[in-house]
């Protein structure tokens, strides 16, 4: 599995040399977020982060990723569980007992893209392990 | 240009308002849609204008209306070719800018979304030409 994630100059730094779990939060609640599309990423990076150009391509032996647990959500589902969590302001610190999340962006609309989010231990330590190829893209 | 000419990328904040990303939290991760503002009337422009990135340079793209369906538009980015937009009328999105924007009023604007039609191509010329739109965000 090949993701991206857009951000600033300094965060790339620091997340090419350790990812942490806990650091970000979004629409599925806290975790490591990443996404299908370079395109957005590279939007999102020079939106959010004053014209940041700064993404990181992750690359998951998708043989790795068939033994994680993965909370996979249909456009409805992840519809509700942004809304739940929005509700209960659980977006900086809900997990859902799994190792990924992967889910279609709901925040905006039916986007055609799905994003990962990444919530465990499991996934923190296989994404900062050697059989995670990270490259600034 | 006229600002209603402009597309926008918003992306929604944690209290379900729409918002330019530079007014997110750092850490909130909630990926944007492109926009632009509608009326009551349904009116939409022959033309707008789109802001992709080629080579660390933001320049501005002419998107224009297509003549077999008033929903499509298309910009057409020489030396890489036509990208086509989705206009999606969705009249139950407002928007009431929170940041100060020049010659935009700061009353509730409708919005209609501009959703990117051709993505593979989107993604493949962003990862060989390093080509993507970004739309205006106020950065």
């Amino acid at each position: 599995m090949i993701s991206f994630h857009g951000t600033s100059e300094l965060n790339l730094k620091k997340i090419l040399i350790k990812i942490d779990i806990n650091f970000g939060g979004g629409e599925l609640g806290m975790g490591f977020y990443s996404g299908e599309h370079l395109f957005e990423a590279k939007n999102w990076a020079w939106n959010k982060h004053k014209r940041s150009k700064s993404v990181l391509k992750l690359e998951v032996p998708d043989s790795t990723i068939d033994t994680l647990s993965i909370n996979l959500l249909d456009y409805s589902t992840a519809n509700i569980l942004r809304s739940t969590l929005r509700n209960n302001n659980q977006t900086r610190t809900y997990t859902s007992g799994h190792d990924l999340i992967w889910a279609p962006i709901v925040g905006t609309s039916k986007s055609s893209s799905d994003q990962y989010k990444w919530e465990s231990d499991i996934s923190e330590n296989l994404l900062n392990s050697s059989s995670v190829i990270k490259n600034e893209i | 240009m006229k600002f209603d000419e402009q597309i926008y990328y918003l992306c929604r904040d944690l209290n379900n308002e729409w918002n330019f990303p530079n007014e997110m939290h750092i850490n909130h991760q909630s990926l944007g849609s492109f926009f632009v503002l509608g009326d009551i009337d349904d009116y939409l422009s022959l033309h707008y204008k789109i802001k992709y990135v080629h080579n660390d340079t933001m320049i501005d793209a002419d998107l224009i209306q297509s003549v077999n369906n008033r929903n499509f538009y298309v910009a057409s980015i020489p030396l890489y070719g036509d990208f086509i937009f989705l206009f999606e009328n969705i009249l139950k999105y407002n928007w009431i800018p929170s940041q100060s924007v020049a010659g935009l009023s700061n009353n509730s604007h409708l919005l209609y979304r501009v959703k990117p039609w051709n993505i593979d191509k989107f993604e493949r010329v962003c990862q060989q030409h390093d080509i993507y739109f970004v739309g205006f965000a106020n950065v």
